[in-house]
């Protein structure tokens, strides 16, 4: 019987919301073990600096235009990546060239990429050996029947590359194939239901 | 689920699985490179890819304003100072180039992966839409099968595509969705 392809998406989901709880359990682990840096705990020092820095801001604020000032449990968006007119912190400048100062780049914390470096292999190395032992190969079920598509036997001869990119999929966590199956039922490749 | 919608749903699962896939490859290639970098620093290079921008946005002030302000949206920050509130500070992060450097090279690799990938399992995105909206597929003339417009609609197809798959699923679902909501234009006009 051919491999209904969004029950094998489900499957990936769920053994990539396994994963991720595997991953978040590992990272509790090695954060216990691992005392912070100098680095970190100066950063950690510096945000709550900054915080508390912002609550005065906001306070004197409030004080002057008469409105609430936000509090703590007021939602804030999260920032994802720096904003234009927020460097990361003060730094002193290069060079000066008529007017533009220049920044130097600085160096990357080895143990923070490192570590990083660890949890995409991590994930990367369950999801392989998740998708092994559940037998998960999403290539081959969803180019099963597909006639124009000569890639079907390839993966079926060659079931182990079609394990390591399924594994490799789930190692990234279940929200972006929660999102492909969201993309697929919806829209069910019908426009009027949404794709 | 009837058949027609049930190949439909699998050629575009198997184009999003792909968008997934170039994602994943290309997180990962990031913390590697991020790595490789902590290991062995290169502040001089990134310092002076940033004196060299610096150079080129003021030079194109002069010659090109439109390239000046491409330059500056995409690399200068501003910065308001206490000691003179009134003036905005501007600077040039070479953090932030080695950002934009990483993630601009990093996009074209996926992009790269993604026509290959178009290519190799033959998606074709116009194809793909027409099928979703049941619309005939383009055909030749009897008299000449494989006419030279269907050959580049073919290349067109699958390059698009192969830019989406590299783009993330997110864009390319993006890109689907406003295809075909201009087929369904066309198809109104047609009646």
């Amino acid at each position: 019987m051919s491999p209904d392809p969004l029950v094998v998406l489900t499957i990936a989901a769920g053994l990539a919301l396994t994963v991720e709880r595997i991953l978040e359990a590992v990272k509790h682990i090695i954060d216990a073990k691992t005392p912070p840096s100098r680095v970190e705990m100066l950063e950690q020092a510096a945000d709550i600096t900054a915080d508390t820095l912002k609550q005065a801001r906001d306070a004197v604020e409030s004080a002057k235009t008469g409105k609430p000032a936000p509090t703590l449990s007021s939602p804030t968006p999260m920032q994802t990546a720096p904003t234009l007119d927020a460097p990361d912190f003060p730094r002193q400048p290069l060079m000066v060239i008529q007017g533009i100062e220049v920044l130097s780049a600085t160096p990357r914390s080895l143990e923070k990429t490192r570590r990083l470096l660890f949890y995409q292999l991590f994930a990367a190395g369950a999801g392989i050996l998740l998708a092994g032992l559940f037998d998960v190969h999403l290539f081959y079920a969803f180019l099963h029947g597909l006639s124009a598509s000569p890639m079907e036997h390839f993966f079926r001869d060659w079931a182990f590359i079609d394990e390591l990119f399924t594994g490799l999929i789930i190692g990234g966590g279940s929200q972006p194939v929660h999102l492909v199956i969201g993309y697929l039922t919806q829209g069910g490749g019908k426009s009027s239901r949404g794709v | 689920m009837d058949t027609s919608t049930s190949l439909i749903t699998q050629w575009l699962g198997i184009a999003f699985i792909c968008a997934l896939l170039i994602e994943r490859i290309l997180q990962m290639l990031k913390a590697l490179l991020n790595y490789l970098e902590a290991r062995k620093p290169k502040p001089d290079y990134w310092n002076l890819r940033a004196v060299n921008l610096t150079q080129s946005y003021l030079n194109a002030q002069q010659s090109a304003p439109d390239f000046a302000e491409l330059l500056g949206r995409r690399y200068l920050l501003t910065e308001q100072r206490e000691d003179s509130p009134e003036n905005q500070h501007l600077m040039v992060d070479a953090n932030r180039v080695r950002q934009l450097a990483t993630r601009g090279r990093l996009k074209v690799l996926g992009i790269i992966l993604g026509v290959t990938l178009a290519f190799i399992l033959d998606l074709n995105l116009f194809d793909l839409v027409s099928k979703a909206q049941d619309m005939p597929s383009f055909t030749c003339p009897t008299d000449n099968p494989d006419c030279t417009i269907k050959i580049i609609r073919d290349a067109l197809g699958k390059l698009v595509m192969g830019i989406g798959l590299g783009l993330g699923a997110t864009p390319l679902h993006e890109m689907i969705a406003r295809l075909e909501r201009a087929y369904n234009t066309v198809k109104t006009i047609k009646g």
